[in-house]
C-alpha cells in the first residue's frame, strides 16, 4: 500500500477531493480550516490500494496556527510519498507559492488545480505549466467522479518527476561556509536562506555561522523570487480576468458599518424561526403522528399478549414513549444542521468572523470563534475541535471551553416539550430567551477569563475571504441525508441503551423487585431523593427530575426521553406515550412555572454529555477541563437560582412590581459606582502626592 | 515613512518593505505575497477599524490593522 498525501492551500477543496477518491463523507465547507486533523482512508486505482491522507491546510512549510503544525509535521514525515498538491484555479498565483515550498523539499508532487468555481478568473493551459514546472498537473472538479480519472492515473506513474525550479540558481553564499556532514549543500543554502532553525537543530549543527553567510533579508528575497517565478509561469501559462478571488458586490452590504450585524441577526432569526416554529414545527408533527400510526398495531399485540408484565411495560414506556419522544425532533435538528451547513458553504462565516472580531476580540475571543460557537449550536462535540484554528493557545482553550454554552441541537427536545407544556405559545420567547442566555452567560465567563488565568494575545487574524457559493443540490441532498442517518443512529444505539438502562433502574427496587404498579421505591428514585435537596434551592426537587438531570450527562435527549418514562412508569399508562400526554402530566413534577424556567436554564448551562467532555479533554487537556465542568456546573447553579428567584417573585408579586424594584436596584447599584468614581477622580485632581499609582500621575 | 495601517479605505498602495525581524507574522504576509512592488488595496475595515480587507495579488484577505505598520509603502 502506497500512501498519497493530499496536500494545498486552505479552502482549495482538499477534503472534497478526498471524499471523492474514497467515497467518505468528511465534513466539508466554505471556510479557511475545516479540517483540522489528518484524515485516512485507503482507496483502488484499478488493483492497486492506496491510503490517502487528508491534512489541514497550509500556506507554506511555516506554521502559525495548531492545524497548520499538523500538516507541515505530516509533510516532513512522509518524505517519500506522493503528494496530490490541490490548487484552486481561480487564486493560482496564491496556491502555487506552495508548490514550489513543496518542490523545493524535493517532494514528488503530482498538481491538481481545482476548476470548482464556475466562474473563471484563470485560464490556464496545463500542459504548458506541467513542462515548466517540470511535473505533471492535471485540471478536475474535486466535486466530479469523473474529472478525477486522469489524477488516478498519474498516481500510477512511479518515476519522480525532476522540478524546474530555475531561480534556485541565485541563491548564494556571501562567505565561505564549512562543509555539513552528509548534508547536500544545496539543501543547506536553501535552508539557510529560509532561516529554518528546526532544520539546523534536526541534523544538529549550529545554524549561527550558515544565517550570518547569506544576505540578511534572506526570507524577503527567497519569498521575492518564488513569486517572480510564479509571475513568469502565469505569464507563460495562464490568462487571467480582472475579476478579484473572493470580491463581491453583497460585502458592500454585508461589511458595512450600518448593515452588518442587521443581516447577521436578521439570518440568524430566519434559521431559528424555521427550525423551531413554522417549517420544523410542522414536519414534527407529522412524523409524530406517522410514528403513532405505525407503533400503535404493535402495542396493541403486545397489549394482548404480554398486558400487565414488564415486557409489555418495556416496549411501551422505554423504548415506544421514550424515544418515540426524541425521534419527533428529527425534522427540528436535522433542519438545523441544514441551515448551518448551507451557511458555512456560502463562505458568509468569513464576513461574520470579519465583522465580530472587534466585539469578541474585547472578550478575549476571536473572530474565528465565532464560528466554532455558531458550529456549537449544531453539535459541541464537532465543534470543539474546530477551536484549533486559533493562532494562540489561550484563545483555543476559552472557545473551545464556551462551546458547550451555545445551546446544542441535543437540547431542542428538552425546551421544546418542556417548555411547551407550561408556556404554550409563548414558548418562542422562551426558547429564544435561553437561547440567548447560553450566548450571554458564554461572554461573561470568557470575561472572566481573559482578566484572570487566560490572558490571550491579540490574534493575527490573517483569514482569506472566500467567494460566495451556493450549496449544490446534490450536496443538500446529502447533507440531509448525513444528519438523518446520524440521528437515527444516535437514537438506535445510545439512546435505546440508556433507556433500558434508567427503565429498569427506575423500575426495580434496589431488592430486585418490580415495583412499576404498586408504587415501591426504585433504585432510581432512591438515588434521586439523596441528591434532591441539592436542587431545592433552584425550585425542582423532585427525585425524577433530578434523576433525568443525572441520566442527561450522557446524552442531552436523555433528559426528555427519562422524564417520558417516569411519567408512563407513574400514570401506569396503557396508551402510548406521545409528547401531548407527556405535555399535561410532566406537570406533576414542576411546582411553578419559575421551577420550569430555572429547569431549563440549568439544562442550557450544565456540563456537556460525556462524548463533548472527553472531546474537550482531547483538545485542551484534563486540567482545563476538570476546571471548564466546575465553571458549567457553577455557573448552572447560580444563574438557575437567580432565574428561579427572580421568577418566583414574579409569579407572587406579579411582573411590574419586581421590574420596579429590580430597576431600582440597579439604579442605585449604577449611582453608587457613579458617586465612587467621582470621588476618585476628586482624589486625583486635588492630591499631587498620591503615592498609589493613577493613570493620570503616570501621564504627567 | 508611510505604513500600510495609516492608509484610508479605499487607497491603493504600493509596498516599498518592510519593518523588523522576519517573525512569523512578517513570514505570513511574504507568504501570502506581499511583496515589495506589488499593489495593495484597503477594501474594507471592520466595525471598529480594527480589522482591515486588504486585496493583493487579486484575492482579498482579512488583517488586524496594527499589524500593518510593518508593511512600509509609497
Amino acid at each position: 500500500m502506497k500512501e498519497v498525501l493530499l496536500v494545498g492551500n486552505p479552502n482549495t477543496g482538499k477534503t472534497t477531493l478526498f471524499n471523492n477518491l474514497t467515497k467518505s463523507d468528511e465534513h466539508i465547507g466554505n471556510w479557511h480550516g475545516v479540517t483540522v486533523e489528518n484524515k485516512e482512508k485507503s482507496f483502488f486505482v484499478g488493483e492497486e490500494e492506496y491510503v490517502l491522507v487528508d491534512t489541514p491546510g497550509i500556506y507554506s512549510l511555516c506554521p502559525l496556527s495548531f492545524e497548520e503544525e499538523v500538516a507541515v509535521g505530516t509533510i516532513s514525515s512522509h518524505k517519500s510519498s506522493k503528494i496530490i498538491n490541490i490548487c484552486d484555479r481561480n487564486n493560482l498565483q496564491r496556491n502555487l507559492y506552495l508548490t514550489l515550498c513543496l518542490l523545493e523539499q524535493g517532494c514528488d508532487v503530482v498538481l491538481a488545480v481545482n476548476e470548482i468555481d464556475k466562474n473563471v478568473i484563470f485560464k490556464v493551459d496545463y500542459k504548458r505549466l506541467g513542462e515548466e514546472l517540470g511535473v505533471s498537473v492535471v485540471g478536475l472538479d474535486a466535486e466530479k467522479k469523473e474529472t478525477v480519472q486522469s489524477l488516478k492515473n498519474e498516481l500510477q506513474k512511479s518515476e519522480k518527476p525532476k522540478a524546474n525550479l530555475p531561480y534556485l540558481k541565485e541563491l548564494h553564499w556571501e562567505k565561505s561556509v564549512p562543509n555539513c556532514k552528509g548534508q547536500d549543500e544545496d539543501v543547506i543554502l536553501l535552508k539557510a536562506y529560509e532561516k529554518d532553525e528546526k532544520f539546523f537543530d534536526a541534523i544538529g549543527v549550529e545554524p549561527k555561522q550558515y544565517f550570518e553567510a547569506v544576505p540578511s533579508d534572506s526570507v524577503l528575497i527567497l519569498s521575492e523570487l518564488r513569486y517572480k517565478h510564479i509571475d513568469s509561469l502565469i505569464e507563460k501559462c495562464a490568462k487571467r480576468t480582472t475579476k478579484v478571488y473572493g470580491e463581491s458586490k453583497f460585502d458592500r452590504f454585508a461589511l458595512s458599518k450600518i448593515f452588518a450585524l442587521p443581516i447577521f441577526f436578521s439570518i440568524l432569526a430566519v434559521i431559528f424561526y424555521l427550525t423551531f416554529f413554522s417549517l420544523g414545527a410542522f414536519l414534527s408533527d407529522c412524523l409524530s403522528a406517522f410514528l403513532n400510526i405505525l407503533t400503535s398495531p404493535i402495542l396493541r399485540f403486545l397489549e394482548k399478549n404480554f398486558a400487565g408484565s414488564f415486557v409489555y411495560d418495556l416496549f411501551n414506556v422505554a423504548i415506544f414513549g421514550g424515544i418515540g419522544t426524541v425521534l419527533s425532533f428529527l425534522p427540528q435538528v436535522v433542519l438545523l444542521f441544514f441551515f448551518l451547513s448551507v451557511l458555512e458553504d456560502s463562505g458568509y462565516m468569513s464576513r461574520i468572523a470579519f465583522i465580530f472580531e472587534d466585539i469578541l476580540g474585547r472578550i478575549g475571543l476571536s473572530g474565528k470563534s465565532v464560528y466554532t460557537l455558531l458550529m456549537g449550536f449544531g453539535c459541541s462535540t464537532t465543534a470543539i475541535m474546530t477551536a484549533r484554528n486559533m493562532d494562540d493557545k489561550n484563545a483555543k482553550i476559552k472557545t473551545a471551553m464556551l462551546c458547550p454554552y451555545m445551546s446544542c441541537s441535543a437540547k431542542i427536545p428538552i425546551y421544546t416539550v418542556i417548555g411547551g407544556a407550561f408556556f404554550g405559545a409563548k414558548n418562542i420567547f422562551v426558547i429564544f430567551g435561553l437561547y440567548l442566555l447560553g450566548v450571554v452567560v458564554a461572554i461573561c465567563v470568557s470575561k472572566i477569563f481573559d482578566m484572570t488565568v487566560l490572558k490571550s494575545k491579540e490574534q493575527s487574524f490573517i483569514l482569506e475571504f472566500p467567494p460566495y457559493r451556493m450549496t449544490s443540490l446534490k450536496r443538500v441532498g446529502k447533507i440531509l441525508w448525513k444528519n438523518v442517518k446520524e440521528f437515527i443512529v444516535r437514537i438506535g444505539t445510545i439512546m435505546v441503551a440508556m433507556n433500558i438502562i434508567i427503565w429498569t433502574l427506575s423500575s426495580f427496587s434496589f431488592k430486585f423487585q418490580y415495583v412499576a404498579m404498586d408504587g415501591g421505591e426504585s433504585m432510581l428514585e432512591t438515588l434521586g431523593k439523596l441528591i434532591a435537596p441539592i436542587f431545592s434551592p433552584l425550585g425542582f426537587e423532585n427525585w425524577a427530575i433530578v434523576a433525568s438531570l443525572l441520566a442527561g450527562l450522557v446524552a442531552k435527549e436523555v433528559v426528555v426521553s427519562s422524564i417520558a418514562m417516569f411519567n408512563g412508569i407513574d400514570a401506569g399508562a396503557t396508551k402510548l406515550i406521545s409528547s401531548s400526554i407527556l405535555l399535561s402530566s410532566s406537570v406533576v413534577y414542576f411546582s411553578s412555572k419559575a421551577s420550569v424556567l430555572s429547569f431549563l436554564v440549568f439544562c442550557l448551562l450544565y456540563t456537556p454529555c460525556t462524548a463533548s467532555m472527553a472531546m474537550l479533554s482531547a483538545e485542551i487537556g484534563k486540567k482545563w477541563t476538570t476546571i471548564c465542568i466546575f465553571v458549567q456546573l457553577f455557573s448552572a447553579y447560580i444563574v438557575s437560582f437567580l432565574v428561579f428567584n427572580v421568577a418566583f417573585a414574579i409569579e407572587i408579586f406579579g411582573f411590574w412590581e419586581i421590574f420596579g424594584t429590580l430597576s431600582a436596584f440597579v439604579l442605585l447599584a449604577f449611582s453608587i459606582l457613579f458617586i465612587c468614581k467621582k470621588i476618585k477622580k476628586k482624589e486625583c485632581d486635588s492630591c499631587q502626592s498620591c503615592k498609589k499609582k493613577c493613570k493620570r500621575n503616570q501621564k504627567s | 515613512m508611510k505604513t500600510l495601517d495609516r492608509a484610508k479605505k479605499g487607497e491603493v498602495c504600493k509596498i516599498v518593505g518592510f519593518n523588523g525581524q522576519f517573525d512569523r507574522i512578517l513570514r505570513r504576509f511574504l507568504e501570502l505575497g506581499l511583496s515589495r512592488g506589488e499593489k495593495v488595496k484597503i477594501v474594507s475595515t471592520s466595525l471598529q477599524n480594527k480589522v482591515v480587507l486588504i486585496e493583493i495579488r487579486g484575492y482579498v484577505l482579512s488583517v488586524r490593522k496594527n499589524l500593518l505598520d510593518r508593511v512600509v509603502v509609497e
